[in-house]
């Protein structure tokens, strides 16, 4: 009885406590793994299943350690001036979802040691050039380094501490291309040429166009040697200011930059000069056959969606006037719909007819305001794109749906009034 | 090979004595402007018994060329362009064959036809005859009361129609002809030429109809005081041919003013150095015309013609300098698309668009305008000190 007792206060503190890690049953089974009590039940989670018994079949429960009063008891066994011991305690309470605690015992290693390396490590620091730095600061601090020529200490150790550090998929994709740019600048051509095409596999559009680019240049011309058909950067001989730092046509190593620069946007060109064929031959069909000439529109500004891939913003004004030219098509049939309203429009109280066919002449004028007003919608989604370059288009479309929306209103008005 | 190109090829990824390093400590020296060594080095890639790297051949021409041994250049440019299959290796190496061939040949200045002319020349070139000479040659009639005249004036016609198109248009055809017709003065031009402005000494015309295109220039012999008119023969007659030549050129399109009257002073046979030394004084003072402002300016809007016209003959003299043939014929030909002139120069470019262009190009067309200004000063101060 008396025990039975003590199993109830100990069953009912649980209540509170609602943690422990043995169940002795009456019946002498044991069981291990979390304990809860709701109601009269105490049930104990298993690897497998959970399982609940009436509390009057619980001879005893015994609760372990939480892992809080666990790290109080190790915390007092630590020499508390060991970053090595302190290191081990803070991953084990990171280990057992103490994570406050271990973030604290971190700072406090880094305090007693500043370059305690295991530590600095967990908390994703990378080591470039003597300084512990988070691993997006270490990345910018490598392509520092890339552009002051350091490039072996990035290969032979900087690189792989990254590469080791990385966490994320995009820190990993940034190291993999600071990688290819180091081997490309060390000439390593063949090396840089695989580490671009793997990476291009595990870019999205529009990035992967431009590395998968690379890797295909690099692979045509696996000697390094790039031959340039004229000065780069092109604006060097017009604006000034870097005419000496331009690269003039002719053979160049793409192991420079700017080479390789010039060859994306090379690649760029051919996209444009694609492009614009198709844009001609758009513009011939336009009148005759819309349909194909949309298609080759759309054909079109996939050729430039790759240039601009391959060079930021170079075939932005291209798509821009593909844009113009899709308004005005639109606008064309908006104007067909808008002459049409007119004419009714004109009619109305001009001609005798019945109530009834006037009626249906006023549902005839909606139903082109309607039309009219779909042709504006998509006029006004395709300039709002370029809102800097179509601001005209912007704005026309927007004054003329105002102008076909108060219309409508009043011919709904017209229309419920005279019911 | 030179100790800078020894050092390269050892710090490069392949052992030193790879063709593959030597290939890039050729491409260094020739990037470093060291053209003997990147020559010497390439050379030695090009003609290796053991293995010869033919693409080398490339950097020999390109060094040979920027040291301006073009004959040597050329026949580089051929070797490579013998070995090399990509159809846009080829193109490149052919179109540097010819660049070498033109920079052989001793550059010709610029010389007004009226230079050629002694006194007695002009004198004759003065007289008005009772009959009307026609002279004919490929694109030109030209009709004039004075038989030599006809003729100078039909020959200088396609020099000029043949630098217009070559030089200024990128390679524009123009098989078309033209009615040149020249009268004796002011008078007699103002009473035969239509639509010619009261204080015009030349006009052009192009008209069609009845499907019929009429083509046609009008100039006038002689000045008022009856000697022979040679700005006629040096600038008009060029400036109004380029006009009739744009008109065609730019069909439907409207031809911004400053481009149109820039080029048709680009066509002139001699720069007017107080076209250059206004533009600058302009752009340097209060009287200048905006880049933006020059753009956009229409005929009716010129309050200060002569700033205008100065300021547009030095901003397309600049573009047509500073841009390649090709550069520059795509610029008109986006200009012709109706494109503004900024995106037709960036079109041009194939560079991205960018806010800050204009901006930029107006700073360094006003730098090289007050330049040129400065110069054409200073020219004239060493001249008056002599």
């Amino acid at each position: 009885m008396v025990r039975v007792a003590l199993s109830a206060c100990l069953v009912a503190m649980l209540a509170a406590v609602a943690s422990g890690d043995s169940l002795i049953l009456t019946d002498g089974r044991t069981f291990t793994g979390t304990v809860a009590v709701e109601g009269d039940t105490v049930l104990i989670t298993l690897p497998h299943a959970t399982l609940r018994f009436s509390k009057s079949a619980v001879e005893r429960i015994e609760l372990k350690a939480t892992p809080e009063q666990q790290f109080r008891k190790k915390l007092g066994e630590t020499a508390l001036d060991d970053p090595n011991a302190l290191f081990s305690l803070a991953e084990w309470a990171g280990r057992n979802g103490l994570d406050r605690r271990a973030a604290d015992l971190y700072a406090l290693i880094l305090r007693l040691e500043a370059d305690h390396a295991p530590t600095r490590r967990v908390l994703g620091y990378v080591r470039v050039q003597k300084q512990w730095l988070p691993i997006d600061k270490a990345v910018e601090q490598a392509r520092g380094m890339l552009e002051a020529g350091r490039r072996a200490a990035l290969l032979d150790d900087v690189l792989p501490a990254l590469k080791g550090a990385a966490s994320t998929r995009e820190q990993h994709n940034s190291i993999a291309e600071l990688l290819g740019q180091t081997q490309l600048r060390s000439r390593l051509f063949s090396a840089a040429a695989e580490t671009f095409a793997a990476l291009a596999k595990k870019l999205e559009p529009p990035a992967a166009v431009r590395i998968a680019a690379i890797a295909t240049i690099l692979e045509e011309h696996a000697d390094g040697m790039y031959v340039l058909r004229e000065a780069y950067p092109p604006t060097a001989r017009l604006l000034g200011g870097g005419a000496s730092a331009s690269i003039q046509p002719g053979p160049a190593s793409l192991s420079l930059p700017k080479v390789l620069e010039a060859a994306l946007r090379d690649l760029a060109k051919k996209q444009i000069a694609a492009g614009r064929k198709l844009m001609d031959e758009a513009q011939k069909l336009e009148r005759t056959d819309p349909d194909p000439a949309a298609l080759k529109y759309a054909q079109a500004d996939q050729a430039f969606v790759r240039a601009d891939a391959l060079v930021a913003g170079i075939a932005r004004s291209h798509r821009v006037e593909i844009c113009r030219r899709r308004i005005a098509s639109i606008r064309k049939d908006a104007d067909v719909e808008a002459r049409k309203f007119d004419e009714l429009w004109g009619k109305l109280g001009v001609r005798d007819m019945s109530p009834q066919a006037l009626r249906e002449m006023v549902r005839r004028m909606m139903h082109l305001l309607d039309n009219t007003s779909t042709d504006l919608g998509k006029a006004l989604a395709i300039a709002k794109r370029y809102p800097r370059e179509l601001v005209l288009e912007v704005e026309w479309a927007e004054l003329d749906l105002t102008t076909v929306q108060r219309k409508r209103t009043v011919l709904v008005k017209w229309l419920d009034d005279t019911k | 090979m030179g100790l800078g190109a020894i050092a390269l090829a050892q710090s490069g990824s392949a052992s030193p004595a790879s063709p593959a390093a030597a290939l890039q400590a050729a491409l260094e020296s020739l990037h470093a402007h060291r053209y003997e060594e990147a020559e010497s080095v390439a050379l030695s890639l090009a003609t290796d018994p053991a293995g010869a790297m033919p693409r080398a051949w490339s950097i020999v021409a390109a060094a040979r060329q920027r040291r301006g041994k073009y004959a040597s250049a050329a026949k580089a440019h051929r070797l490579f362009l013998a070995f090399t299959d990509s159809p846009a290796m080829r193109q490149y190496a052919m179109e540097q064959i010819r660049v070498c061939q033109r920079a052989a040949e001793k550059p010709r200045a610029l010389v007004a036809p009226s230079r050629r002319l002694d006194a007695e020349a002009r004198r004759r070139l003065a007289r008005v005859g009772q009959a009307t000479c026609t002279e004919s040659t490929d694109h030109f009639v030209v009709r004039a009361r004075n038989a030599e005249l006809a003729k100078l004036i039909a020959a200088e016609a396609e020099v000029a129609l043949d630098r217009i198109c070559r030089v200024i248009l990128a390679g524009q055809d123009y098989p078309h002809s033209v009615e040149i017709n020249v009268w004796a003065d002011r008078e007699d031009y103002r009473k035969h030429a239509s639509d010619a402005p009261e204080w015009a000494g030349g006009s052009f015309r192009y008209s069609v109809a009845g499907g019929i295109a009429t083509r046609r220039i009008d100039l006038t012999q002689r000045l008022a005081d009856g000697r022979f008119a040679v700005v006629m023969l040096d600038r008009v007659l060029p400036h109004e041919m380029c006009h009739l030549v744009l008109q065609e050129y730019f069909g439907d399109t409207a031809c911004p003013l400053f481009l149109n009257e820039g080029l048709a002073m680009l066509a002139e046979s001699e720069i007017d150095n107080g076209r250059v030394a206004l533009a600058g004084k302009a752009i340097a003072g209060k009287a200048r015309i905006s880049l933006g402002g020059l753009f956009i300016r229409q005929r009716y809007d010129l309050d200060e013609p002569a700033t205008f016209y100065a300021e547009s003959f030095s901003f397309v003299e600049f573009l047509h300098s500073r841009l390649t043939v090709e550069q520059f014929g795509a610029f008109l030909e986006n200009v012709k698309g109706g494109c503004t002139v900024a995106d037709a120069l960036q079109r041009a470019l194939c560079v991205p668009a960018s806010e800050s262009f204009v901006g930029s190009l107006a700073s360094a067309w006003e730098d090289h305008a007050v330049a040129q200004a400065q110069y054409l000063e200073a020219l004239g101060g060493l001249a008056a000190g002599q």
